[in-house]
């Protein structure tokens, strides 16, 4: 195989298998955070704050994913 | 393809030290906010304007975060302005490329400058800073005692049993996997910041070059996407290093202030 066709092959595996956990937890993160605004409307504006760095941090193995593909496309 | 590179570009050499496109973006942020800073200590009032409601509503942000890791508030006191300075620093850094024209200065034949957090060196540098600190600060208080929390040998001069010798091989080897968590802490704070911030820059470049057409205005949207990212990142990393240094050396911090005053 063509080396060029083996790394672009590689980056989009990388990427479309490695964002489907992200994605699931990012999921449950807001669901659960929608759950916790639905019972107590009151305190949205401290779980809103507390949600987007959760999900950051959720999302971070996406980025793993990302960095990896990024590497193998642009960097080996 | 694109004109898109994963390591910053050297641009000139001073001596044995290459400067790239990244650290020259580097020192002129630094100059601007250590200007900023300059110029905004003079002109703090008791009662506050705009800009100083900004920054300390930013300051008592990170102080109530501060406050919840570290617990004692002259730990808090002592180390603030590590925290506050490393966040100043990742806001202006992630939101470089929103500075006018610094996007198309050139230098020489190449661009001139490149977002700094986009370059993976600067990431790992400042992560290593991070959790190098937290270590540094738990090896001068107690040394002996901070290494035997990674090389467990303890445990095997006070087994007394093939249970006990069992259950104490097996903490050297915790203690071993330990050593490599420090090393994949350093990985993933950097890895997430870099990926992010990168990410972002070569998102709006491939949709900016799709077609003429998008060259323009549809960038918009996915540029306010870096935006916010670039802020939570930011906010992201402060709160993880913060989180780290705590968990490893908040006691430490603590004697080791007492013990002075």
């Amino acid at each position: 195989m063509d080396i060029l066709a083996a790394k672009v092959i590689a980056a989009g595996l990388c990427m479309g298998i490695g964002s489907i956990a992200p994605a699931i937890a990012e999921g449950m993160v807001a669901s659960k955070a929608m759950e916790a605004i639905g019972r107590n409307p009151a305190v949205s504006d401290k779980i809103i704050p507390n949600m987007v760095v959760a999900m950051a941090i959720c999302e971070s193995t996406g980025i793993y994913a990302l960095v990896i593909s990024l590497i193998i496309l642009f960097a080996v | 393809m694109l004109n898109i590179q994963l390591p910053a570009k050297a641009l000139f050499a001073i001596g044995p030290l290459t400067i790239t496109d990244a650290m020259l973006a580097t020192m002129v942020m630094s100059t601007i906010i250590i200007v900023f800073a300059l110029w905004f200590s003079r002109t703090i009032k008791l009662i506050p304007g705009r800009t100083q409601v900004a920054l300390e509503t930013i300051q008592g942000f990170w102080h109530k975060q501060a406050s919840a890791a570290f617990g004692d508030e002259e730990v808090v006191n002592a180390v603030l302005p590590l925290f506050l300075t490393l966040f100043i620093l990742l806001v202006v850094a992630n939101q470089f490329a929103l500075i006018p024209l610094a996007g198309a200065m050139l230098f020489g034949d190449s661009l001139a400058f490149r977002t700094p957090t986009s370059d993976i060196s600067h990431t790992i540098a400042l992560a290593i800073a991070m959790i190098g600190f937290a270590h540094v600060i738990a090896l001068t208080v107690h040394p002996i005692a901070h290494i035997g929390n990674f090389i467990k040998v303890k445990p095997l001069f006070m087994a007394r049993s093939f249970p006990q010798l069992g259950n104490a091989l097996l903490e050297i080897f915790l203690g071993l996997l330990d050593i490599i968590g420090e090393c994949a802490k350093i990985l993933s704070l950097s890895g997430r910041l870099f990926g992010n911030i990168f990410a972002g820059d070569v998102m709006v470049l491939v949709i900016a070059s799709l077609a003429a057409a998008t060259a323009y205005i549809v960038p918009i949207p996915f540029m306010f996407l870096s935006l916010f990212s670039g802020f939570v990142q930011a906010a992201v990393f402060t709160m993880l290093s913060m989180l780290f240094i705590a968990g490893t050396s908040s006691g430490h911090l603590k004697e080791r202030i007492h013990a002075k005053s």
